[in-house]
């Protein structure tokens, strides 16, 4: 018990290595937001440098941002909030990113602001808007697309958005 | 740009997104197609969206006719502060002219409606992806309309249909039938209660039938009581009082689904208008439990609650197309713009539902 109630006081500092090399210095506290890293912090692998090969320097600068102004010490309510709607006013391409890194590094918070945040700019797209943002091919031959699209046709109608962010 | 998306990333944001968004995004690709008409994946949004306000919508069919046209059926978004808009929608079966002098009935379960046409014409129809199924009346040729209403049972992953209907040409003999759309057939119950008249309103919450009657007592009062069946058991229970004896000549006793519990609304002959709703207090027992009391101005023909609305408010329906908020904190009933609907249109009650992906179909 007494070892437990040391290691509150004392800081202890993480290192973060991007998939492109750099490295970023974070104090523990927040770095175990994502439960990725706290299970690595907590099996004992957290010693030296913790390689993110899934995560860009790009993304892990925000990643390491939003955690920032989340961990539970720093921030007030109102602080976090405007951080959010700011955040999520980046490129859709750079959500989808911060989105796969939440993923990946188990930050439920962010992946949830992120989720909602691809849902809203994607929600009035044609699908071939959604298609390019998601680099997908349709794998659909364009008389299986049709009998899709002649399904519901009133899903089709109205004025849809073929903006790309 | 990742070339290749996890897929439970892609049902998280897939989940947040409106019915007809999904329609459309199934024509993305393959994966997206199966992803969105997976069973899992529809139960997942449906949980995720019915307890989301901003998701709710309500339903509504105009049943007043004119020699032009028939019935009107509206869609309508919840004010998000004393303004709305409706939105007009194809109805699931064409209207029958013979139906003009006849009203439209229909009850919401599940992101499903359930309408009652005349001649016991029964639709189960899902307005967000306008698919519907006809099932047929367990009584051939009804002399006299049953009253229905249903409910969704997860233990089935299906719906069951509560049927109350006059044998003869007395009040008092009635009987039920229940309808399982997993066994697709009706099973008769058998009579209604003989000891109670029947008084008007059949409503659903948590699988238990609701049933609005009159039962006279030796001293020459007549009490509203309420009847309870059970759908899962199928099989009556024992009655349960109002909050407070109403004297059936003196009050104008209703029943209502709110939020999927039981609400009752009492208006006396002084215009002293309550709302109670039967909860379960503490997470123990059910009890009711009065949300508010109110004088009314006004002779109510009609005021009947439609949703609970942010800090405690709730809408009503008052008369004709005319909608109320009832404000909480100020205690008092504030008038509700509503864009879209035509004047000389009527709407006895009004459904809330979640759109939902669920076939009736399947």
């Amino acid at each position: 018990m007494a070892e437990a109630s040391s290691s509150i006081t004392e800081k202890f500092f993480l290192t973060l290595k991007s998939s492109d090399g750099d490295e970023f210095v974070l104090e523990e506290s927040i770095a175990i937001q994502s439960i990725t890293i706290k299970n690595m912090v907590e099996d004992g692998c957290s010693s030296s440098v913790i390689p993110l090969s899934k995560v860009d320097t790009e993304t892990l600068i925000k990643v390491i941002e939003y955690m920032k102004m989340h961990s539970s010490t720093s921030s007030n309510e109102e602080e976090i909030e405007n951080f959010d709607k700011k955040f999520v006013s980046n490129s859709i391409n750079t959500i989808l990113n911060i989105l796969e890194a939440a993923n990946f590094l188990d930050i439920n918070n962010l992946l949830e602001l992120c989720a909602e945040a691809v849902a809203n700019r994607i929600k009035n797209k044609t699908p071939e808007a959604v298609r390019k943002i998601f680099n997908i091919t349709s794998d659909f031959t364009p008389e299986e697309e049709a009998e899709i699209r002649n399904e519901t046709p009133w899903a089709f109608e109205g004025n849809l958005d073929h903006s790309l962010d | 740009m990742p070339n290749y998306f996890p897929h439970d990333v892609i049902i998280d944001i897939l989940t947040r997104l409106s019915v007809k968004s999904l329609l459309r995004f199934k024509s993305v690709c393959k994966l997206w197609h199966s992803l969105i008409e997976d069973g899992q994946f529809i139960k997942q949004h449906y949980e995720t969206r019915k307890s989301d306000k901003n998701c709710e919508k309500y339903f509504m069919v105009s049943t007043r006719i004119t020699l032009a046209k028939g019935f009107y059926y509206y869609t309508m978004d919840p004010p998000l502060q004393h303004d709305s808009s409706v939105s007009l929608v194809d109805p699931p079966i064409a209207t029958n002219h013979e139906w003009r002098s006849c009203g439209i009935t229909y009850h919401s379960s599940n992101g499903m409606l359930l309408l009652i046409y005349p001649n016991d014409t029964i639709i189960l129809w899902n307005p967000a992806i306008r698919e519907s199924r006809k099932i047929r009346c367990p009584v051939l040729r009804p002399q006299f309309p049953g009253i229905y209403n249903f409910c969704y049972f997860p233990s089935i992953d299906g719906y069951k249909i509560f049927r109350l209907g006059r044998k003869s040409d007395s009040d008092y003999d009635k009987e039920v039938h229940v309808f399982s759309t997993k066994d697709n057939s009706w099973k008769s119950i058998g009579r209604f209660p003989p000891n109670y008249l029947f008084a008007g309103d059949v409503v659903i919450s948590h699988g238990i039938v609701y049933i609005l009657a009159r039962k006279d007592l030796i001293n020459g009062r007549s009490d509203i009581i309420i009847v309870r069946f059970c759908l899962e058991k199928e099989q009556f229970q024992e009655e349960l009082l109002c909050p407070y004896p109403f004297d059936w000549t003196d009050s104008t006793t209703h029943l209502f689904a709110l939020e999927e519990n039981l609400s009752l609304t009492d208006c006396d002959r002084m215009q002293n208008y309550e709302v109670w709703h039967y909860m379960k207090t503490n997470g123990l027992s059910y009890s009711w439990s009065k949300i508010f009391a109110i004088k009314l101005t006004w002779v109510p023909s009609l005021l009947i609650p439609v949703s609970f609305m942010k800090d405690g408010d709730m809408l009503f329906l008052r008369k004709d197309s005319e909608f109320v908020v009832y404000n909480s904190r100020i205690h008092k009933f504030e008038e509700v713009n509503v864009a879209g609907i035509e004047k000389r249109l009527y709407f006895r009650r009004v459904v809330t539902y979640v759109e939902t992906l669920f076939s009736p179909n399947s």
